[in-house]
């Protein structure tokens, strides 16, 4: 296996493009991704799209944007984790030599409404639409049982809120620019009660592209590349909940085996980005990465440990609750955000000191991704 | 986060009503000795054959939502609870009680119309009293 490298990473801001394709937005983001690293489209041997609903030629007609060059152009989707399956499958390619430079893009140009409505819509009586398992039912479960276990206030799960717009809001690129207060949070509706409407992330558009490159495609940038210390991509065993759900355990199990691969433990980490698609999420992770002991998540968030600025900062992007959640280029976003701190090229949301990071994403009913960055 | 290989339809077996009880449809693995839910030919663990088992009448509650959105296949604002279920924790609408974490609860019917026809579903029904 060759070492992998991130050679560049563009980003569209994330919002709502109603007059556009989500081909179009990827092929801004992947322009963008290859002036950063400095590489002609020429070179690009592999290109790998992932959305999880832009149509089916949405990666040729990506191509198209560019040069009809003979390449392989694929998809791979995997709800909420698509662009981090992008990733891991473009690292395997150059890992592998198939291939010394691949774009994964990940881009969605979102149908109206919300997905939780749109799964709704999907579902009849059937026993999943009996059973009443949706995103916005599940994460106001999860929280439930996490008040209950660990005795956590509202004002906690807020305060994640809170912190992640305050990143957000120093972040061009994301889709919610503005701060809010834990007062804001708490007197928000509340939609999945104990949630509230301010922690679950958005509806979004945009697009999100990681050029990943061997050592001797990276030579001219100097080391500006980060190098890409793990890639790993595991499901759920079988657990109690079973078609229903996800067993959130599994999001330590993908952590620790990046861990293992990369050779580096959770007190190394100095950026962390998870799937915040709700305030609880963000605490069960930090447990499950190991940041802290079960049922400590909400002394860290207390006490700004995750803020940037603290000991590891989590989710400096803005996360998925304010810089937005498009579907496919969730999890390249989260890869374009390390790579800009590591770079030192944060502005005004830069954590100080960063060297090493985490991307990690759960996809849909139990896929879970996991890389470690670092430069 | 759909489930597109369950069963369609309650026909297919996942639940067993007599007059106004009900009961979910389960495998037990003989190997593993542990139920599992829905019903599948093979054990979800070890891959060995399962046979038909009914779950417990009764469970204990995991967690619940009040959904006040039009997100469920019920009218808001409704009731979602996760019941602990002979080790398998099975989701759905609870009909009364407020859904505090350990109470107990019953499986009922529960005839939805689905597209003009007549579907018998299930629901949970709180036994323990409600928290003061």
């Amino acid at each position: 296996m060759r070492d992998v490298f991130v050679a560049g990473v563009g980003m569209t801001k994330f919002g709502r493009y109603p007059n556009l394709h989500g081909s179009q937005l990827g092929a801004e983001s992947l322009r963008l991704a290859l002036a950063d690293a400095q590489i002609p489209f020429e070179r690009v041997q592999l290109l790998i799209g992932g959305h999880v609903d832009s149509g089916l030629n949405a990666t040729l007609e990506l191509l198209h944007e560019f040069a009809w060059t003979g390449i392989p152009a694929y998809t791979v989707s995997a709800a909420s984790a698509t662009g981090s399956m992008a990733t891991a499958s473009a690292f395997r390619a150059v890992a592998t030599g198939e291939a010394d430079v691949v774009a994964a893009v990940g881009f969605e140009r979102m149908l109206s409404g919300s997905f939780a409505t749109m799964l709704v819509e999907q579902s009849g009586v059937d026993l999943h639409g009996v059973s009443g398992f949706t995103p916005l039912s599940t994460f106001g479960m999860l929280k439930h049982r996490r008040m209950h276990d660990y005795g956590e206030s509202d004002e906690t799960f807020a305060k994640v809120v809170v912190k992640n717009f305050s990143n957000a809001a120093r972040n061009p690129l994301a889709q919610r620019q503005r701060t809010v207060t834990v007062d804001e949070v708490l007197a928000s509706p509340l939609v999945a009660d104990p949630l509230h409407k301010l922690e679950l992330c958005p509806v979004g558009d945009g697009a999100a592209t990681v050029v990943l490159a061997s050592a001797d495609a990276v030579g001219h940038l100097r080391g500006r590349a980060p190098k890409v210390l793990a890639s790993v991509m595991v499901s759920d065993h079988y657990h109690p909940l079973g078609p229903f759900g996800v067993d959130m355990n599994t999001a330590g199990r993908a952590a620790y085996a990046a861990y293992e691969q990369a050779g580096v433990g959770p007190d190394d980490l100095d950026l962390v980005e998870v799937h915040d698609a709700a305030s609880v999420e963000e605490l069960i992770y930090c447990e499950q990465i190991g940041l802290c002991a079960p049922g400590e998540a909400g002394k860290l968030i207390d006490e700004a440990a995750t803020s940037i600025g603290g000991r590891v900062a989590v989710n400096s992007s803005g996360g998925l609750l304010a810089r937005g959640h498009p579907g496919g280029p969730t999890g390249t976003a989260q890869i374009v955000e390390i790579v800009q701190q590591l770079r030192g090229e944060a502005g005004d949301r830069q954590h100080p000191g960063a060297r090493t990071g985490m991307a990690h994403m759960l996809g849909g009913l139990g896929m879970w991704i996991a890389h470690i960055l670092q430069l | 986060m759909t489930a597109a290989t369950l069963p369609r339809s309650f026909d297919d077996g996942v639940l067993h009503v007599e007059r106004d009880t009900a009961r979910l449809v389960g495998g037990w693995c003989p190997d593993c000795r542990k139920a599992a839910f829905p019903l599948t030919p093979v054990c979800p663990r070890c891959g060995a054959g399962t046979r038909r088992r009914l779950l417990a009448a009764h469970g204990v509650v995991y967690a619940r939502a009040i959904i006040n959105a039009p997100v469920t296949i019920y009218p808001a604002p409704t009731t979602i609870v996760q019941v602990d279920i002979d080790g398998v924790r099975v989701g759905g609408m609870l009909r009364n009680g407020d859904g505090r974490i350990g109470a107990t609860v019953t499986i009922a019917p529960l005839v939805m119309d689905s597209s003009g026809e007549q579907v018998t579903a299930y629901c949970f029904d709180q036994q323990d009293p409600p928290d003061a």
